[in-house]
């Protein structure tokens, strides 16, 4: 299926290519939030991503998946885009939730405060719980997007949990909630 | 409430990219290709540079081949009549 979209973009087919972003806008999208924490900026990393894809799909040698091109370039950009707005770190980031507020208020109170923890966290540590618990990638699929080794990517996601696990527990006792 | 009920809302984090980001990728992706050569680029620079460019090679080539048959001509003249020879003077 990867192989025929890839074919039917190469010969101008544009829906195509809408097919594609609506497979992987998803992804992009919730990397660059991890990353960035930040709508806008995410929204913009979405657009980049896609115009690069559409400018390379003819370079693509098939040697990756298509899904890890995707993922590679994604984090990447967003990472780029981190490090040219690092000075404005934890600015807007933003109560996202509260954009899009739920009815339950209890489910929201939770979304609220591990949106809070997130937030605190170093962006390495970020960016692999958001691969892995928020995206569900596996292992493998980590390591070849971070170009890393699979014993880092545990290893790191170890040293991520402990990191989100004591920032938690920090802010509910801040809270008063523990 | 515990570090891990947070840790388990993680995936809840998960967001869906707003609408509106396909259409500016889609105006952003028209633009550029409007902005690549469109066909009226031909018509109006392309051909014509290309005519005024083929036109300069043909009069250099002329210019060229021209001069060369003058100068075999001069060549070729200059040995027929051998003005270097003083036979003429004395039989005068």
């Amino acid at each position: 299926m990867e192989r025929e979209l890839i074919d039917q973009i190469r010969g101008g087919n544009f829906q195509a290519f809408e097919k594609l972003y609506h497979l992987y806008a998803g992804f992009v999208y919730n990397v660059a939030l991890g990353i960035l924490r930040n709508a806008e900026d995410s929204e913009e990393v979405v657009q980049e991503v896609f115009l690069i894809l559409y400018r390379k799909i003819n370079s693509f040698l098939r040697k990756s998946s298509l899904r890890t091109f995707i993922y590679r370039i994604a984090v990447n950009q967003a990472i780029n885009l981190y490090r040219k707005r690092s000075h404005r770190t934890n600015c807007s980031s933003v109560s996202l939730t509260s954009q899009h507020k739920e009815a339950d208020s209890e489910y929201s109170e939770y979304k609220e405060l591990t949106e809070a923890v997130l937030n605190q966290l170093p962006v390495e540590h970020r960016l692999i719980l958001t691969l892995r618990e928020i995206e569900g990638l596996s292992y493998e699929d980590i390591s070849k997007i971070l170009k890393i080794p699979i014993g880092t990517v545990k290893s790191r996601l170890k040293r991520a949990r402990e990191s989100f696990m004591l920032k938690a527990r920090e802010l509910l006792e801040q809270e008063g909630l523990l | 409430m515990k570090p891990e009920d947070l840790y388990r809302h993680l995936p809840d984090l998960k967001a869906d990219p707003p609408r509106h980001i396909w259409r500016s990728i889609e105006q952003e992706i028209l633009k550029r290709q409007e902005r690549r050569f469109p066909p009226v680029f031909y018509l109006k620079w392309a051909i014509p540079f290309s005519a005024a460019l083929l036109m300069a090679l043909f009069v250099c080539c002329q210019t060229y081949f021209t001069s060369q048959q003058e100068i075999t001509t001069y060549y070729a003249l200059v040995e027929a009549f051998d003005f270097s020879s003083t036979d003429l003077v004395f039989d005068m």
